[in-house]
Parts: C-alpha cells; structure tokens; sequence
C-alpha cells in the first residue's frame, strides 16, 4: 500500500466524486504525513480550494459521508484565502486529481 | 470482518512486527521493541460510554476511533480514564505504538490544553463535553464552553464549522501555537457571540474573569 493507495483505500476519491455534483470549481490537494512517504499516516491531510465561500458548505456536507469512513482532515479555503496565507506552498500540497 | 484498510495502516507502522486481530476491531500488536498492547478500533460518529464499557474490564490497553471527525462524549472519556485505558482518535494508536507504556497515551493537543487550562488558579474544573469541548469552571460560578480547535491558520469558515460540530461554544482556543487568527474567524465568532483566543490570550482572560 502507497500514498496514492492509502488516498483511495481511505475514500478521497469518492469523496471528490462527490463534490463533483456541486458543479463548482473545486481544486484538490493532498499534504502532510502521507506525501513525505509516511505509510501509516496519522491523518490524511487534504485541501480542498473553492472559487468562493458559498460553495464551501456543500462541499463540507457532500464529504461529511465520507469524512466517517477514515482519519481524513479536510482544510477548506477560498482561492482568495489560500493566496493570503499562501497555504498550498507553506505545506508543499501536491494537486491531487482522478 | 476485520479491516484491511486499518491493518495495512497498521502493519507499515516502523514499530509494529506483527499484529492479531482478536475479533473484528481488537487488535494486538506485536511491536519490534517493545511488548505486545491490545487496542479497540472503533468507526462511530459519536463514542458513547455504551460503546466503550464492554473493554473496560478487559487486557486491552487503547481505545480509538477511526474517523478523524468521530467525536467522543465526556462520559465515555471519564469512563476510559477512570478504567486506565487510553483513548481518542487514530493518530493516539500510532502515538501509544511508539509509548513505553501504551495506556498512558494522551492526544498532546487536548492534554496541554486541559492541563493548562486545569492549573490556573482561577479555574475550579475542567471536564469534557466531548473530546474538543471543554467546560471550564471558573471562581466566579460561571462555566464556560471552550471549543478547541487545531488549525494554522484559523478561518472564518473554520469557526462555523466548528459551531456545528461542536454546538455553541463561549470560547474558540486555536490550538496550533503556529499560524494566525484570521480577521474574519474573530468576525465570525462574534456573530456567534463567541470570542477567539490562544492560549495565553485565554488564560488572561480568565484572570481577569470579567465575563
């Protein structure tokens, strides 16, 4: 089992499936313990970047199924919000996609 | 059926050389140097004292639950500590694994922040509502509800979402002591007629006890 599979197995990709019926521009992104090769990651970090913030509660809603499956931590920011705290550089995100 | 998922985050673990599950969410683990612990792994939204009083008599020695956003309620907090037995989320099993000895694990976010909070000498008690909600009882007869809350940047969005997670809360303590408090996260929690703090901001706040 890899990062890619841990980020499988622990339903990430369901969950962006998911959000994908919000028909919003969504950009994801994995960071911390599993992209520094950690095999039994403690959490599994992912960022999620929205347009704006009137998408961000149906984005916590549709993944919420999900989020009671695995030790996953969602970060939800606005593209103004990530820029400010300059978040996906910071942390070294790595876009993830399907 | 035991989860394949969980035991091959498990077996990857450095530390662990083996591991036997005992039913389908009691584990044990062998470990490279140190002895064998046994632990319960359970997958709820909410961990009750009902879902913890069957392992309460039992050898094992952790108690967790699997999804990152599973809460616990203080009752079955009090009933694991009273019992000797760890508990909180799966990163405390990945904690207790690498511990001399595993039952004596704490989550260090929430053990620093209620011993903290516990030792100011305006503050009567500390219990838990659930396991990032404290109620802290202060001189002055007032009991206040402080969410806890682990980001490195706090966001307004952030304390909404705890607000639902959590239900009201007088206080929010950021507790990353890295990072910052967003403008816009101490606009929402006034909204919320709640008040965003660190932690010395809170202990100060207690001191003065003006509230």
């Amino acid at each position: 089992m890899n990062g890619n599979d841990i980020l499988v197995r622990a339903g990430v990709d369901a969950m962006m499936i998911a959000c994908a019926g919000l028909k919003a521009e969504l950009t994801w992104y994995v960071f911390g313990s599993v992209l520094i090769d950690e095999l039994s990651p403690g959490d599994i970090d992912i960022l999620c970047v929205a347009p704006d913030a009137s998408v961000l509660g149906g984005v916590q809603k549709a993944c919420e199924e999900h989020l009671l499956k695995a030790p996953i931590h969602l970060r939800l920011l606005t593209s103004d919000q990530e820029h400010e705290l300059n978040f996906i550089c910071r942390t070294n995100a790595r876009q993830y996609s399907i | 059926m035991p989860d394949k998922f969980i035991e091959g985050l498990l077996t990857k673990h450095s530390e662990v050389q083996g591991i036997e599950w005992i039913t389908d969410n009691i584990v044990s683990i062998e470990r490279k140097t140190q002895p064998a612990f046994k632990a319960a792994i359970l997958k709820l939204p909410l961990v009750g004292p009902e879902d913890v009083e069957p392992y309460l008599t039992t050898d094992l020695s952790v108690i967790v639950n699997f999804p990152k956003i599973g809460k616990w309620t203080g009752s079955a907090i009090a009933a694991c500590e009273e019992a000797g037995k760890a508990w909180g989320q799966w990163s405390l099993l990945l904690r207790a694994i690498n511990a001399e000895f595993p039952q004596a694990t704490v989550n260090p976010e929430i053990a620093f922040s209620r011993r903290a909070l516990r030792q100011h000498n305006r503050v009567v008690e500390v219990t838990f509502e659930l396991d990032h909600l404290l109620l802290v009882r202060h001189q002055n007869g007032t009991t206040l509800r402080v969410a806890l809350v682990y980001e490195y940047d706090l966001t307004g969005e952030d304390v909404r979402t705890a607000r639902d997670n959590l239900g009201q809360f007088d206080v929010l303590l950021k507790t990353n002591p890295n990072g910052s408090i967003l403008a816009e996260a101490r606009d929402a929690a006034t909204a919320l007629s709640a008040k965003v703090f660190q932690i010395a901001e809170l202990l100060g706040y207690l001191a003065r006890g003006r509230f």
